[in-house]
C-alpha cells in the first residue's frame, strides 16, 4: 500500500477523532431533555411541526406505543412512496418525463428507501426530480432518524430506574431531522458544490463532445442528496453509478469527505452512549470495539486492492505503483479515486448501513470482495449506521455479559442492569432473524431457475454475488456485487422482504429489551460485577461479534470467495 | 391487480411486526414479574 494511501487513512482517522467525540456530546443534549445549543432557533422550527401534528413535545410513549408510533409512521410513508413511484408520470417536476415504475420494482424501492437499505434496482433514467426529492431523499432523512431514535430509547431504557417510558418516537424523529441531518445535509450540500458536484432543476444537456459526437449530460438536485446519501448511511446514489459517478462525487477531495461523512454520526454516537450513561468510559469501550473491526477491514481491504490483480499480471499489466498511477487492482475502478482508496471506501461503506460505491464490489479481488461481505454479515457494527450501530453493538454487548456472567457464576448486569432471561430471550430473537432469512433466501434462490439465470457469473463467483445481494437486504446496506440483475419479480419481491424483515424484526426486540430494562431498579456493583469499562472488554465484544454472527456465515463465506481465491477462478 | 398485491404484501409485513412487538410483550411479562424476578435474584445473591 502505497504512502499516501497510509496518509489517507491517517488523515481520516484525526478528522473523525476531532468531529466524532464534540457530535456525540452535541447529540447528548439533543436527546437529553434538557437544554440543548440552538433550542431558540430549532425550536421555532419544531413548535409548528408539534402543533401541526399534535405531538405533545414533554410527551411519554411505553416501549409498545413507541414501537406501535414507529410502525404506524412507517406504514404512511411506505404507502406514500409506492403511490408516489406508482404516480410520478402525473406529478410535477418530471422534466425528462418519466413514466411509473412496475408495481413489483415499485414495492422494491419504496421498502429499500424505508428501510435506509437503498437497493437500486431502478437503474438510471427512471426518477422524476420530485421523486428523488420529495420521496427518496425525504426517507434518507427519516429513515435514519428512525434508528436514531431506536438507539435513543434503548439507551433510556438503560438509564433509567423503574420507568414505563423510553421519551416519544415523534420527537425523537422530529429532533434528529430538525436538530442533526438536516444542518448537517446543508452544510454538506455547499461542500459538495464547492467540489463540482451537481445541484440543479434541468433536465438533460445535449453537448457536442471533442469528437463531433452528441452526448446528454443529466442534471438534478445531486449535492443536496449527496450528503444525506452519505451522512445517514443510506447510500443510494442519484444515479446508478453512485459515487463513481464524476456528478456526484468529482475528485480525490469530495471522496474523502464522502468517507468522512459515512463514519461521522456512527463513530459519534458511542460518545453521545457515554454521555447519556454518565460513563464515558463505557462509550469508550464500544466505540474501541467499533474501531477495531473497522481498521481491521480497511486496512485488508486496501492492502487486498493494493497489491494487485493476479489475473491482469498474468496478461502484462502493469500495476505497480509510479509517478502517474497509483497502482493496484484498478479493474472497475476510477483513476481519479484508485486502488486503496476503493478498498477504504468499500470497508467503511460495508461496515456501516451505507451501501453506497465508488468501484465495483464485483470486480473486487475475491479476498477484498469477501471483506466488504463479512463486514455486512457481521450485523454493520463497525461502526455501523446511524443509531442502528450503536443498538447493534450494544445487543452485543448484552450477549457478552451474558457469556461472562455464565463463566463466573453470577447474574449478567450491564450499566447496573441485571440482564435476564427476557432480554436474553430478545437478544437471540435478535441475532437469528437476519441469518434466517439471508441463508434462507439465498439458499432457495441459488437451487431456483429463474434467479440462477439473474446472475451473470458462475462458479463460487457467482454464489457470492447471490449471497452478497440478500446479506446486503437484510442488513440494510444496500450495496451490490453488481453482476447481477435484481430487476425480476422474483428479487424485488424476496429482496424486499429481507430488508423489511432486517430492519423492523431487530428494531422491535431492541425496543422490547429497552422497555424490559428501563423497568428494573439499579443494581450496586460488587467484587463479583464484570467490569464493562475496560479494554479488556472491548476485547470480549470484538470476540462474541466475530464468534457469534461471522461463524454463522463461515460455511457460505469459505464457499464462496475463500474457494475464488484459492482456486484462482475470477 | 399488481398494485392490490403489493399493498397486501406490505400491510401483511407489518402486521407480522405488529405480531412481533405482542410476542416480545409475552416474553418481557407484567411489570410485576420482572420486579419480582430482580427481587429474587438479588435475594440469592445476598444469600450467596
Amino acid at each position: 500500500m502505497s504512502s499516501a494511501a497510509w496518509a489517507e487513512l491517517a488523515l481520516l482517522i484525526v478528522a473523525l477523532a476531532v468531529c466524532a467525540p464534540p457530535l456525540g456530546a452535541y447529540l447528548a443534549k439533543v436527546y437529553g431533555g434538557g437544554a440543548a445549543p440552538g433550542d431558540r432557533v430549532f425550536g421555532w422550527i419544531e413548535k409548528p411541526i408539534y402543533r401541526l401534528c399534535g405531538i405533545d413535545p414533554e410527551g411519554e410513549q411505553r416501549w409498545t406505543t413507541y414501537a406501535y408510533s414507529l410502525l404506524a409512521f412507517s406504514l404512511v410513508s411506505v404507502l406514500v412512496l409506492y403511490a408516489q413511484l406508482r404516480l410520478q408520470g402525473h406529478l410535477p417536476l418530471n422534466p425528462d418525463h418519466f413514466g411509473a415504475l412496475k408495481p413489483a420494482l415499485s414495492f422494491n424501492t419504496s421498502i429499500s428507501f424505508l428501510t435506509n437499505t437503498n437497493w437500486q434496482n431502478y437503474g438510471d433514467g427512471t426518477i422524476s426530480q420530485l421523486t428523488q426529492m420529495a420521496g427518496l431523499a425525504l426517507h434518507n432523512f427519516v429513515s435514519a432518524a428512525a434508528g436514531a431514535s431506536v438507539a435513543v430509547a434503548l439507551i433510556r431504557g438503560l438509564v433509567r430506574r423503574k420507568s414505563r417510558t423510553l421519551g416519544s418516537f415523534w420527537v425523537d424523529l422530529i429532533r434528529t431531522c430538525v436538530r442533526v441531518l438536516l444542518p448537517l445535509a446543508f452544510v454538506g450540500a455547499i461542500v459538495m458544490v464547492s467540489q463540482g458536484v451537481a445541484q440543479n432543476l434541468h433536465g438533460p444537456h445535449t453537448v457536442h463532445t471533442v469528437a463531433g459526437l452528441t452526448q446528454s449530460i443529466p442534471g438534478g438536485p445531486v449535492a443536496s442528496q449527496e450528503v444525506i446519501k452519505e451522512a445517514g448511511q443510506n447510500g443510494g446514489g442519484f444515479f446508478n453509478a453512485n459515487s463513481s459517478h464524476p456528478f456526484e462525487n468529482p475528485n480525490a477531495i469530495s471522496n474523502f469527505f464522502q468517507i468522512f461523512l459515512i463514519l461521522l454520526i456512527p463513530f459519534s454516537f458511542p460518545f453521545m452512549f457515554g454521555k447519556m450513561v454518565g460513563d464515558r468510559k463505557q462509550g469508550w469501550v464500544v466505540c474501541g470495539a467499533m474501531f477495531l473491526l473497522w481498521i481491521l477491514a480497511a486496512t485488508l481491504a486496501m492492502n487486498f486492492e493494493s497489491r494487485g490483480n493476479v489475473k491482469l499480471t498474468a496478461v502484462g499489466a502493469n500495476q505497480a505503483v509510479t509517478a502517474t498511477q497509483g497502482g493496484g487492482n484498478m479493474e472497475g475502478k476510477e483513476t481519479r479515486i484508485g486502488a486503496a482508496t476503493c478498498g477504504l471506501f468499500a470497508s467503511s461503506t460495508t461496515g456501516t448501513s451505507t451501501g453506497a460505491i465508488d468501484c465495483t464490489h464485483d470486480s473486487l479481488t475475491p479476498l477484498g470482495g469477501s471483506v466488504t461481505l463479512v463486514n455486512i454479515m457481521l450485523g454493520e457494527v463497525s461502526p455501523g449506521g446511524t443509531g442502528s450501530g450503536l443498538y447493534g453493538m450494544l445487543i452485543f454487548a448484552l450477549l457478552s455479559v451474558f457469556i461472562a456472567g455464565l463463566m463466573v457464576g453470577r447474574t449478567p448486569e450491564y450499566l447496573g442492569k441485571k440482564i435476564q432471561a427476557q432480554e436474553m430471550k430478545l437478544v437471540v430473537l435478535y441475532i437469528l432473524f437476519v441469518p434466517l432469512v439471508i441463508l434462507g433466501f439465498a439458499g432457495v434462490s441459488i437451487v431456483m431457475r429463474t434467479p440462477v439465470n439473474s446472475l451473470l457469473n458462475n462458479g463460487p463467483h457467482g454464489l457470492s454475488e447471490m449471497v452478497y445481494a440478500y446479506t446486503s437486504a437484510a442488513n440494510n446496506n444496500g450495496s451490490a456485487f453488481a453482476g447481477i440483475n435484481g430487476n425480476t419479480n422474483w428479487f424485488n419481491t424476496t429482496l424486499a422482504m429481507c430488508m423489511f424483515v432486517g430492519r423492523f424484526f431487530l428494531m422491535i426486540p431492541v425496543l422490547g429489551i429497552a422497555g424490559s430494562l428501563g423497568r428494573k431498579q439499579l443494581t450496586p456493583a460488587t467484587a463479583g460485577t464484570f467490569p464493562t469499562g475496560t479494554s479488556l472488554f472491548t476485547g470480549l465484544l470484538v470476540g462474541v461479534v466475530v464468534i457469534v454472527v461471522g461463524l454463522t456465515f463461515f460455511p457460505v463465506v469459505a464457499l464462496g470467495p475463500i474457494v475464488e481465491h484459492l482456486v484462482g477462478k475470477f | 391487480m399488481a398494485d392490490v398485491i403489493f399493498v397486501a404484501l406490505t400491510l401483511a409485513l407489518f402486521g407480522l411486526a405488529w405480531l412481533l412487538v405482542r410476542a416480545c410483550e409475552r416474553i418481557i411479562g407484567p411489570e410485576e414479574v420482572t420486579e419480582l424476578a430482580v427481587g429474587r435474584h438479588e435475594d440469592a445473591e445476598t444469600a450467596a
